[in-house]
């Protein structure tokens, strides 16, 4: 193609092209990052009442034996804990260190291990000489009264012998210390020399390498944000809230509920008078109403289902006129601790069950 | 190593995404691809600038001509006009014929046995020579448009390829080391597709306004010479009576 200066086709496209990489250079300058993937938890949404009941607590509540750690979900795979042959593999490795000591022959591996005993050996022994060496410090003094100072100083000073010792034994095993880190160090430059040899014998050498590799190690690490994470389990944990120590929801039992159920009835049939004929339709007014504590109204009682058919008006209006008289509701004492639990109700006035 | 220093050097890496690390990063056969495959942009685009501009102007170009053409004035005053301009697509049909017209004239010895057939001739190769001219580089737009895709693709199985074997090296197959990579590879097939694709509309519209051009120069030829036989016969039947 000839580039004649009457085409300006190559400049306008080259100028396009530069003007649209500019663009794309400022636009796409910083790709958008991935919001953070969140796990899901499932949750329940409670009421007031509900919530306030759990942060109670239910100090009568039945307890439970504690559960294994607690699980949020059930676990899609078992963890299973370290297999026994890695362990085997660390057996064989320490025994050749020790043999090291002497000769770097690995057939000699067995000679340390009578000579741990041997240290482990002098320890017992100077507790049992100190009890000897203080008996014979009170024997100088003849006097019969001086003897039975003794005698009782004698007593408390066992005590004080034995007392000691126990905090003596666990220090003393430790001073064999020093000498091992030499052994140590002289056991890993041996070892360098032995594993060769070993390295024919036993596979799980090579099953050691295999954990120790680098990219294991990075596969290992999280690059994850710590984030709240379900734990999970063989099963998911149903454990009682017991709640704080300071305070108390107790829940209503089932025959306390009927108890009062039958107390709120008998008083709303008094103040109810409704005398219709009962039409084809089957209506139950369903009124929602709030108390306070000693049982007055708090607001205007609400009809939660306005009848469709005007005829059955009245009888919504006479069920709502029946608890504005029994305004001043009476609710025995024993009911107030609950009364978290009755506070709002929806009350049913049934036509047939109210006149039979 | 601290794996807090793992993980900062990590998002370090990642965080570079831009087109220009995108393209820097690349392999020096992916880069070539890139290069190359925007420059035929450039040039593609380059094309349909020019091709829209010239097929505009022979457009205006033929619309003049055939009204002036039409308009009753005498062909050798339309002649004298054009014969010392340069012309385009009908008008310069309408030269080379006349040109062919006057010289068989001109001589003495003038035969009209084979003047319709060589006007004829004139007009055929005339138009040949304006549709080449009309649709000459054409062919670039279709090379473009179908061999960009390719050229792109090859690109991204070149990055691909090379991004796998650093993941065998690096022996990390975490995405944040193998996504980077891959990101660059794919630039390679959008750049492809980037040029490809204007290429292709661009080639469809203009070989059809082309080919429209074409027709409408032989109906005018066909037209022309058509005249011109009857201008013939009438000076043969002149010549007998005389």
């Amino acid at each position: 193609m000839k580039f004649r200066p009457s085409d300006p086709g190559a400049i306008v496209s080259a100028v396009a092209h530069a003007a649209l990489l500019a663009a794309t250079l400022v636009v796409f300058s910083d790709a958008p990052q991935f919001r953070e993937a969140e796990e899901s938890v499932p949750v329940e949404v409670i009421t007031n009442e509900q919530f306030n009941q759990i942060m109670r607590g239910e100090k009568t509540a039945k307890e439970t034996k504690p559960l294994p750690p607690r699980a949020d979900k059930i676990s899609e795979q078992t963890e299973t804990r370290p297999t026994p042959v890695i362990r085997e593999a660390k057996v064989d490795t320490a025994a050749p260190v020790q043999a090291g000591k002497r000769e770097p022959d690995p057939g000699q591996d067995e000679k340390p291990v009578p000579a741990q005993p041997k240290q482990a050996a002098p320890t017992p022994p100077p507790p049992k000489a100190e009890p000897v060496k203080e008996p014979p410090k009170p024997e100088p003094p003849k006097d019969a009264e001086a003897l039975e100072k003794l005698k009782q100083q004698q007593k408390p000073e066992p005590k004080k012998v034995e007392a000691p010792i126990p905090p003596k034994i666990p220090p003393r095993p430790k001073e064999p210390e020093p000498p091992k880190l030499d052994q140590v160090a002289k056991l890993l430059e041996q070892s360098k020399d032995i594993k060769p040899a070993q390295k024919a014998k036993t596979g799980d050498e090579q099953a050691m390498k295999a954990k120790t590799d680098p990219t294991e190690i990075s596969r290992l690490l999280s690059r994850e944000q710590a984030q709240q994470r379900a734990s999970t389990g063989q099963q998911v944990s149903q454990t009682a809230s017991l709640g704080t120590a300071t305070a108390n929801a107790p829940k209503m039992s089932p025959s306390l509920w009927a108890a009062l159920d039958g107390l709120l009835q008998d008083q709303y049939k008094q103040c109810w008078s409704y005398l219709g004929m009962s039409s084809g339709q089957r209506y139950i007014p369903q009124i929602k109403v709030e108390y306070t504590k000693d049982g007055t109204l708090v607001g205007a009682p609400s009809l939660l289902n306005p009848p469709s058919d005007p005829s059955l008006a009245s009888l919504a209006e006479s069920a709502v006129r029946a608890v504005r008289r029994c305004n001043p509701l009476k609710i025995p004492a024993q009911y107030q601790p609950y009364f978290e639990q009755w506070r709002a109700r929806i009350l049913r006035f049934d036509p047939d069950e109210m006149q039979g | 190593m601290n794996p807090a220093d793992i993980a900062s050097s990590a998002l370090t890496a990642s965080t570079e995404v831009s087109f220009w690390h995108m393209f820097w990063g690349a392999h020096f056969v992916v880069k070539t691809v890139m290069l190359g495959l925007l420059a035929a942009s450039v040039w593609a685009w380059a094309i349909i600038v020019n091709k829209f501009l010239l097929l505009r102007q022979a457009q205006v170009a033929m619309d003049r001509f055939e009204e002036s053409f039409w308009s009753g004035n005498s062909l050798e005053d339309l002649y004298a006009a054009l014969a010392n301009r340069e012309t385009t697509a009908t008008a310069s049909l309408f030269v080379a014929a006349m040109r062919e017209w006057k010289r068989s004239f001109s001589t003495a010895s003038s035969s009209f046995m084979g003047l319709h057939a060589r006007i004829e001739k004139v007009l055929d190769v005339s138009i040949a020579r304006e549709v080449e001219r009309l649709e000459s580089s054409l062919l670039v737009l279709a090379s473009v448009a179908s061999a960009g895709p390719f050229v792109g693709l090859f690109g991204t199985v070149w990055g691909i390829m090379s991004s796998f074997r650093s993941i065998a090296a690096s022996k990390n197959t975490s995405l944040a080391v193998v996504a980077p990579g891959i990101a660059e590879a794919l630039f390679a097939t959008a750049i492809g597709l980037f040029a490809a694709i204007p290429a292709l509309i661009f080639y469809n519209i203009l070989s059809g306004r082309v080919a429209r051009s074409q027709a409408r120069m032989e109906s005018f030829a066909d037209e022309f010479s058509s005249i011109l036989s009857r201008q013939i016969d009438h000076h043969v039947g002149r010549d007998r009576a005389a």
